[in-house]
Parts: structure tokens; sequence; C-alpha cells
């Protein structure tokens, strides 16, 4: 990581702030603790804002720019490291994705809402076909396994010496006793 | 008034409008009523599946059904197939397994009844489980079955347990009561049909998905008929039955059921008034 300073040689800047991470295992981790490093003033000062971290990445090459908002200047942070490392950057990618995910989300909440209470299109006039029913008319099969390999196809021609017939006769007992 | 889909239908709730009694029947975002159709007590309706069963007998198929697995018959516990004639004088067939239970179902498939091809016609309660049980890839079946709309089935229910002394769930305590007074009971179904395709218990959640399974089942995999169209709904499965429709005996059981017009009384053309059910003109049942 090099962090370049004002008030530094750039020589002296190069050696007080580049940090390579797993030299040092201290400054690994501390590097490693933090998502962003600012420059706090304009002089000698630096401070880290701590920023949570969520999730670990393995491998990262990160490029990643902050601000100093005090010296009114841009400084370029290179951090390049096979540990976990966030980064102002990547929180907001990570941000950005976060939103993308819950925005992916809500939307098919909208859509399951959308499936249960509108009509979607008609049978023919009065009747009603969910989303759902669409979708599932428009792919494959969904009939069970045993009814595909035990029964007969009611388009196949009928055969009476070869098939046994079953009738399903409804339950004329209470429903929930049968 | 456009009849609601049938399957997954529950009934829920009867409304008294003045003197006119309606069930509701409902599914999401969809609420249909319908006046009580009369009943009286000499037209108790029976369920489709009694009727195709002594029509068949009447036929001189042989059928797997409850009686045949009677203990009073003595085949009930044999471990072999048996065809017997359990009324004498009557050359009815059955087997001796009752197949309309998943116990039976399970003796069924232990003795190879499927697999001995003496049945022509095997009548269940469980399709699901009879279907994955009593089949294989050798010896197919194939599903007939007649649909009702579950306000009728609801009603057939009701009136038949009132009288039905062989049945197991005989309810005579229903025969002081109102349709109302029952309806007010616990007594309601819900997704009966769509449980029974996907072999869903009434303690488990039937949803949508079910629906789509159950109505691929019987697209692909059942010969259907409706109870309102009792003689096209025959007529079919005689055709996969492969039975003679003309023959002098399957005339004469036909006849006997009202599915046809017996040929002396046909040339009778006097209109005869078909009042619709449950239109206007249709009288409304009385409550006390």
């Amino acid at each position: 990581m090099v962090v370049e300073h004002p008030h530094h040689s750039r020589a002296e800047r190069r050696r007080r702030v580049q940090v390579r991470p797993g030299s040092d295992g201290s400054v690994r981790r501390s590097i490693t603790s933090f998502d962003t490093m600012v420059i706090a003033d304009d002089h000698t000062t630096y401070s880290l804002a701590r920023s949570a971290a969520t999730s670990a990445m393995t491998e990262t090459i990160l490029s990643a720019r902050t601000l100093d908002t005090d010296a009114g200047r841009t400084v370029d942070t290179d951090c390049r490291t096979i540990d976990t490392i966030r980064t102002a950057g990547g929180s907001s990618a990570r941000k950005k994705n976060r939103n993308t995910v819950i925005g992916l989300v809500l939307a098919l909440c909208l859509l399951n809402i959308i499936e249960v209470d509108v009509v979607v299109d008609t049978n023919g006039g009065g009747g009603r076909r969910s989303l759902l029913s669409t979708l599932y008319l428009a792919g494959p099969s969904t009939l069970l396994p045993w009814a595909q390999h035990h029964l007969v196809d009611v388009q196949e021609r009928p055969d009476p010496v070869a098939e046994t017939a079953l009738f399903w006769r409804e339950c004329i007992s209470h429903p929930v006793v049968c | 008034m456009p009849r609601p889909p049938y399957f997954g239908v529950s009934v829920y709730l009867i409304l008294l409008f003045v003197d006119t009694p309606f069930v509701c029947i409902s599914r999401p975002l969809i609420l249909v009523c319908v006046s009580i159709p009369p009943i009286k007590h000499s037209d108790i309706p029976k369920s489709g599946g009694t009727t195709a069963k002594r029509l068949y007998q009447c036929m001189g198929q042989t059928l797997a059904h409850r009686v045949g697995a009677d203990p009073k018959y003595g085949h009930s516990e044999k471990d072999e197939v048996v065809v017997f004639q359990p009324h004498d004088g009557k050359d009815w067939k059955v087997v001796n397994v009752d197949t309309t239970i998943k116990a039976g179902i399970l003796r069924a498939k232990k003795i190879g009844l499927v697999q001995s091809h003496t049945t022509d016609l095997i009548f269940t309660m469980e399709p699901n489980f009879a279907g994955r049980e009593l089949y294989d890839e050798e010896n197919k079946g194939r599903f007939l079955s007649l649909f009702r709309h579950p306000v009728d089935r609801a009603f057939s229910m009701f009136y038949y347990l009132q009288t039905a002394t062989w049945e197991r769930t005989y309810r005579p305590e229903w025969a002081n009561m109102t349709v109302l007074e029952w309806a007010n009971l616990p007594n309601a179904e819900e997704d009966y049909m769509v449980r029974k395709l996907v072999g869903k218990s009434f303690g488990m959640e039937a949803d949508e998905t079910d629906l789509i399974i159950a109505k691929e089942l019987v697209r692909q995999r059942f010969i259907v008929g409706l109870m309102d169209d009792m003689n096209e709904s025959i007529r079919r499965f005689n055709i996969v039955l492969g039975i003679d429709e003309e023959s002098e005996r399957s005339q004469k059981c036909m006849v006997e059921f009202g599915l046809v017009i017996p040929k002396e009384t046909e040339e009778d053309t006097t209109p005869v008034e078909v009042v619709k059910k449950n239109s206007n003109s249709h009288p409304k049942v009385r409550f006390n």
C-alpha cells in the first residue's frame, strides 16, 4: 500500500507509509482490520477510519482512491494483498451489489404479490391463470414419476387386456376420515 | 353463474338471504355462491363411485372393492387372489381385497392383484397410493374418475350419511339438522381432490404447486367423467374398458341405471321440461 503525503519527501513518504501486507504480522493485521485509510489532517496525522467488515475475500487486488478532506487533496492508495482487505471502494461496490440484491428481492416480492392478485391471463374466458401456472404451462411436464411409469397415457389406445383400470371413487364418508 | 374449478375449493360458509339459502365456496379472490338445490329424502344422491360400481357389476365385470374383503365370504385372509360371486343368483364378481383403503392396497400388492390380471376394475379412494403401489412398468393402470361439483359433493355427503347405516361414518344425528346447522359444524373439507391426487393428508398444507401437479396428473392420465353428464362419462369409460354397449346385457344395465332410454319408449317424443339446476325456476330447499 502506498500513501502519499504532501509534507514528506517522496522517498520518505514511501518509507514511512508504504506498507507491504504480509511483511509484518502486526501491520498486516492492522491493515486487514481496517477498511479505509484516510488522511485526517494536512501535516502529520493519519487516521484510519474503521468501517464494518462483513465478509471475507481470499484473494483481492484492490485499487482505492481516498480523499484528503482537510487538505483538499487526493491521494492514491494502492493495495495488493491476498488477505482479506476491505476498502472504501470495495465497500462502495458491495453496497451497490447489496442494493442490487435488495432491489431484486423487492422486485420478486412485488412479482409474487402480482402473481396472486392480478389476472395474468384468462383461460378461454372466465378462467384465471396465475403467473406460476403460466410459467408451468410453458415449461416441462410436472407429471408425478409413478404416474409417468405406472399409468397409461390418456392418448394411448385402450388395451383392456394389458392394462387394469382403476376407478377413483370419491370418499362418501367424511373426507377427513377417508 | 360460472362454476368454480373442481380443484381446491373450500366450502366454508353458508349465508341466509331472506328465505333463500346459499352456499358460498371460496378460492383466493374468488367467491362463488350457489343456491342450495332441493333434495328430498327419495332423491338422496349416491356417489358416482357407487353408481359406477353397481353398473359394472351389472355388466359382469370383475371388481375390486370393499365387498370382496368382507370376512363373511371367507376369502379375506387368503394369500392369493380369489374371484368369487358374493351374492347368490347374481353373477357379480369381486376379488378378495379391499382396494378402497391403504391397508387393503398393500395387501393387494402383496398378493399381486394387478399382476394376476383377474380384475377388470379396481375401486379406490386413494388414487395416489394405489397408483404408486399396485402398478408397475409391465402392468400399467388406466385411471378413471367421475368428478363432481364440490358443493354437490358436500350435500351428497350430508344427506347420504344420514341414512347410510352400512358406512363406517354413518351420521344419524345429521338427519335432524338443517343444512345450515350442518354447515356450521366443523365439517369443512379443504382441497380434497388436490390432496388425494398428490398424496397429502389433511394435516399437510396444499398449495398452488400441488394444484398444478394434480391438474397435470388428471390431464395426462385420467379418463375424466363428470357427474353432471353421466351418459357421456359412462360411454367413455365403456370404450376404455372394452365394453360393448350394444350387447343385450349392457343395454339392460344401462336402462336399469337410467343411462339410456328403453327402446320401447324411445318413440314417445313428448317434450319434457328440463329445469336447469339452481335456476330461478328450480324449487328451493324448505327449511324447518
